[in-house]
Parts: C-alpha cells; sequence; structure tokens
C-alpha cells in the first residue's frame, strides 16, 4: 500500500468519525430542544397531588437553571455534556454521570453477551443451511428462524418468565443478585449472578440468532452461486475447504448487520429490562419516563445515538477489513 | 403460475382471515370487550368452555378482548405504516430524483433521524405527552418509521433515472413531476410493497411492545399489547392473559413477515436498481 492510499483511508475514517460526532450532537441537540420547548417540567408534572409551595418549586427550577432562557440553558448544557456532566437526574436524585456508570455496563454486557451468542450461533446455522439451500434440514431451520425472527422480544421474556420461573422454578424471577448475594461464598455469588443473566441472555440471543441465520443463509447461497466459489471446487478443492472459500464471501454482508443490529438490540434491550427486573439503561430509562425525569432521557437518547453511530461505524471498518474491494484505491 | 406459489397465498389468506376476523369481532365476539360481570366475583379464571381465552383481572372476556383488540393492533400498524410510505416515498423520490445538494442533504438528515434508536424516540414522545390518544399513536409511529422506506425509495429512483425509458419520456417533452409520477414510480412498487408488508408486521409488534409498557393504546381502547400487559400487573401468574393475545400478535407478525419475504420473491424488486 502507498503512503497516499493510507492516508486516504485515514482521512476517510476521521472523516466518518466526524460525521458520527456530529450525528450524535445533532440528535441530542434535537432531544434537548424538544423536551424542554415543550410545556411542563420535572418539578410541575411529576410532583402533582405533592402539596409543594410553588415557592419551593421556583427554587428548584432557578438551583436547576431551568428558569432561563432555551439558548443559556442550551449552551450550559452543551458544555457540561462536552465535559462528560449530562445533569441531574431528578428522579434518583443522582448525577446522570453517575447513575449511567451504573447502569450503562449492565446494558452493554447484556447486549455484548447476546450479541456474541447470535452472531456465532446465527452464523454457523446460516452458513450451514446456505449451502444445503432447500434441503428438509433447511426448510425446517428457515420455518423455525422466521418464527424466533417474528417473536416480539417482550412477549418472548414473558413467556420464559411464565415456563422456567413460574412453572419450572429453575431460574429466581427478576433483579441482578439475590437479595442473600453479599453474605454467599464466591462460587455461590458466581452462579446467582449466572442464574440471573440467564434469561435475558436467552431471550435476546434467541431473536438475535434467527437475524443472523437468516441473513447469512442468504449471503452464503448467493456466495455459493459465486465464480470463484466454482473454480474451487472445479480444481479439487474438499467440499470443506469449498465451504471456506464461500463462507469468506458471505461473511462481508453479515458484518453490516452487525451494525444494523445495534439499535435493534437496543429496543429488545429495553423490553427484556423490564420484563426481567434487569436495572441496565433501558429500564431506567422506562422508569425516567414516568418520573419526567427529561435529563436522564436525553442522556439516555445520547448514549443510545452514540452507540448506534459507532456501531456503524465500526462495522464500516470491519468491513473494509474483510472485504477488500470496498476499501479506498 | 409463479405469482400464485402457495407461499404467496398461505400468508395472504390468513391476513384476509385476521383482518375479517377484526372487522366482524362485534358478531364473533361473545361477550362485549370491557364488559366486567355484574353478578359475583370479579376474578381471573384460566380457560372455560364459556371463556375459552379466559377471562382477566377484571373478569373481562380475553377471547372477546383479543377479537376486539384486533382492529386497534392491525388498524394502527396499516394505517402508520401507511403514513409511513407516503412520507418515505415522497422524501426518497424527490430526494433521488433531484440529485445534488437536496440529496446530500435528506441523506445526511436521514444518518441523523436513523442514528437515534426509534423506542428511545418514542420514550421521549411518551415523557412529554403521556397518554396519547390513537391518531397520536399512529402519528407517532408513521413519522418515526418512514427512514427506511425513503433509503430505498431513493435507490431505486437515482437507479431509473437515467434508464433508457425515462430518457425517451424526457426526450418527447414530458414534464418533470408527470415524468416522476408516471415513469419512475411505478417501478417503485414492487420495492414499497415488500418494505410496506414487512413494516406492518415490525409495527405491530412495536405497538404491542409500547402498549405493554403502558405508553401505547390507553384504555378503554385496547391493542394486544395493552390486553396481555394485565397478564402480569399483579404478578406472574395469569399465563392465559399473556399467552393468547400474544399468539395473535406472533401469528399476525410472522404472517406478514412470510408475506414480505413471498413478495420480495415474486416481484423481486432488486432487480429495479439492475
Amino acid at each position: 500500500m502507498t503512503g497516499r492510499a493510507r492516508r486516504t483511508r485515514w482521512s476517510r475514517m476521521i472523516g466518518r468519525l466526524l460525521q458520527a460526532v456530529l450525528v450524535v450532537w445533532a440528535a441530542s441537540t434535537a432531544t434537548f430542544v424538544l423536551l424542554r420547548a415543550a410545556p411542563g417540567d420535572p418539578y410541575t408534572t411529576s410532583l402533582d397531588g405533592f402539596d409543594i409551595p410553588d415557592s419551593t418549586r421556583a427554587l428548584w427550577r432557578t438551583q436547576r437553571g431551568l428558569d432561563q432562557p432555551l439558548s443559556t440553558q442550551y449552551v450550559l448544557w452543551l458544555r457540561n455534556a462536552a465535559r462528560g456532566d449530562l445533569g441531574y437526574s431528578s428522579m434518583l436524585k443522582r448525577p446522570v454521570r453517575d447513575v449511567m456508570r451504573d447502569v450503562l455496563p449492565r446494558t452493554l454486557l447484556l447486549m455484548g453477551l447476546a450479541l456474541g451468542t447470535s452472531m456465532l450461533l446465527g452464523m454457523a446455522i446460516g452458513a450451514w443451511q446456505g449451502t444445503r439451500e432447500n434441503s428438509t434440514g433447511d426448510q425446517w431451520i428457515s420455518t423455525a428462524s422466521m418464527i424466533a425472527y417474528s417473536l416480539p422480544e417482550f412477549w418472548l421474556a414473558l413467556l420464559m418468565l411464565q415456563l422456567f420461573v413460574q412453572w419450572l422454578g429453575w431460574f429466581p424471577a427478576t433483579g441482578m443478585v439475590d437479595a442473600m448475594h453479599d453474605t454467599m461464598p464466591f462460587g455461590q455469588q458466581l452462579l446467582d449472578r449466572l442464574a440471573h443473566l440467564a434469561l435475558p441472555w436467552l431471550t435476546l440471543s434467541l431473536v438475535g440468532t434467527a437475524w443472523f441465520a437468516r441473513f447469512q443463509r442468504s449471503s452464503m447461497i448467493d456466495a455459493w452461486r459465486e465464480p470463484h466459489v466454482r473454480t474451487a471446487r472445479a480444481k479439487g478443492l474438499s467440499e470443506r475447504g469449498v465451504r471456506q472459500h464461500a463462507w469468506r464471501t458471505a461473511l462481508v454482508p453479515v458484518i453490516t448487520l452487525f451494525g444494523l443490529l445495534f439499535p435493534a438490540l437496543l429496543g429488545g434491550a429495553v423490553f427484556v429490562e423490564r420484563v426481567f427486573g434487569w436495572p441496565g439503561m433501558g429500564y431506567t430509562t422506562i422508569l425516567a419516563v414516568g418520573a419526567r425525569d427529561y435529563e436522564f432521557v436525553t442522556a439516555a437518547v445520547v448514549v443510545g445515538s452514540a452507540m448506534t453511530a459507532f456501531g456503524s461505524l465500526l462495522a464500516d471498518g470491519l468491513q473494509q477489513l474483510a472485504d477488500p474491494r470496498t476499501r479506498v484505491p | 403460475m409463479k405469482r400464485l406459489s402457495p407461499r404467496l397465498i398461505v400468508p395472504l389468506s390468513f391476513l384476509l382471515a385476521l383482518s375479517a376476523a377484526a372487522l366482524a369481532a362485534p358478531w364473533l365476539a361473545p361477550f362485549p370487550p370491557n364488559e366486567i360481570p355484574a353478578e359475583g366475583i370479579i376474578a381471573s379464571f384460566p380457560p372455560t368452555p364459556t371463556h375459552p381465552f379466559g377471562t382477566d383481572s377484571a373478569g373481562r372476556d380475553v377471547l372477546s378482548r383479543v377479537l376486539f383488540g384486533a382492529r386497534i393492533s392491525l388498524g394502527v400498524a396499516l394505517l402508520s405504516v401507511l403514513l409511513a410510505s407516503t412520507v418515505g416515498t415522497l422524501v426518497g423520490a424527490v430526494s433521488g430524483w433531484i440529485g445534488g445538494v437536496t440529496d446530500a442533504f435528506c441523506m445526511r438528515l436521514l444518518d441523523v433521524l436513523m442514528s437515534v434508536p426509534r423506542l428511545l424516540v418514542l420514550l421521549c414522545i411518551a415523557a412529554l405527552w403521556g397518554a396519547l390518544p390513537l391518531l397520536g399513536i399512529v402519528l407517532m409511529l408513521g413519522l418515526t418509521g418512514w427512514y427506511d422506506v425513503a433509503r430505498l425509495v431513493r435507490a431505486d429512483v437515482r437507479a431509473l433515472r437515467s434508464r433508457e425509458f425515462v430518457l425517451a419520456a424526457r426526450a418527447t417533452g414530458v414534464r418533470e413531476g408527470r415524468m416522476l409520477w408516471r415513469h419512475v414510480l411505478p417501478h417503485v412498487l414492487p420495492t414499497l410493497a415488500v418494505t410496506a408488508t414487512l413494516g406492518v408486521a415490525h409495527t405491530i409488534a412495536f405497538e404491542a411492545g409500547l402498549s405493554y409498557l403502558g405508553l401505547g393504546v390507553q384504555p378503554p381502547a385496547a391493542s394486544w399489547g395493552s390486553i396481555l400487559s394485565d397478564g402480569t400487573s399483579l404478578g406472574i401468574g395469569r399465563w392465559w392473559v399473556t399467552v393468547f393475545p400474544g399468539l395473535a400478535i406472533v401469528t399476525s407478525v410472522l404472517v406478514c413477515n412470510a408475506l414480505g419475504d413471498a413478495l420480495r420473491e415474486t416481484l423481486a424488486p432488486r432487480q429495479v436498481a439492475a
């Protein structure tokens, strides 16, 4: 690779990165304006029914800067956000940053595990199907993945809860750890965590696996017909070797799915967290919506769109690694 | 004939049956959907011959509620996809046809809109307005669901713009708007049909999820999602309230997904771009 090509590739990556930052900025600004410009704030709506004098509410507003003009509020918010200060959660009475530091890793853990599992399983299943198009096995699996793909996450989660918790009693119902977690020895603590993780993980992975399997199957079928695969077979390569040849080509579209799946999985995680009481970002956001905790909701949108933007950036980079044709010449 | 393959016929007839059941709900349903039994104790019973799907926590017949819920669930999904397809086609067609700065602006705008997970947008809206009327839910789902349509329509229009028949139309002096409407957009219909069908599937599931969270359809109207949320409102235990409306959701989502796949194979919208 020449120096110039390397430079163009870097400048393209930097351009994409800047674009991602701009996109996140625009999305968060829109959210900020939408939420702040609307009538009402956390100190009018969520505290209805409580006997709080107007002077106290006004004091709270002054403390949070809500009496300032929108432009001043925005500049302040942006300046703070750039420093990593995402505001103050009126629901949890803590800085949003601290709350995020607690809840975001839990969501990322769930999503990461589910993404990894569904990618590995789905790609293996889809590749197997793609090389045996329209065989009995392929048709059965296609039907199964079609059904799994059509299951809404929240309903699947509710079924899991009914079956494995209510009827079979194999797993604990909700939360991340047992009430007695702190008193357990280390080995038992680990098992306790796994038992709480199992059902949300399984629910998200099942749907994700179906996504990946469907995608990998069709890209494998396409790749199977490529001339270079035929050539490989004609040259006497073993079937196993031929499959590897085809799989490498079929990998590329699946990588783009990785970027696409990020927002979908985040949405699924919200529902799954809600059903299983998993105290991650999704569950907290739902609670924050109920409590009109605008600063947390805005922060959730910022984090969510950042995850999406950088997910697609990552997919773009991975695609260039896997497929030389997408690279800048 | 390829067009009438069972892959197309089966989901289509299922969809028609579902819509017929929704339309005929007042005649099919054994009880009024919101009727709370006047005499005796109000309690949630598992399925019995009188109540094949059981009753919910207020003693209402779940079967009747599912039948009436079909009107809301399917109606909201169809209307919002109609809205999304219209907006998406409009933006996509104009952007792809005009090109240049307009196109670049529309595409960057789409980048921004698509980067915010849809559920978070809807949660924001719910945070602002709380209980939305049915029309509000249709608007909310429709106005957040057109991005994919716009992308696909734009790609098709851009590919079609330089085809010979468009050039021929231009050479004979057909006006721009008419050219787009009569010569280009008809070729986008296959893409639209597939996207809209898959969109209905997605929207049914999405609305169900929102209503399950209590942020979608508000009582007394009830979609499948709001009906089944009653199954867990007082702890776990009433499996029939969760399972039966859920089966209705999964059936209709599955049917629309299967129909979308079959349409994709039959209409092969990809050849438009070729």
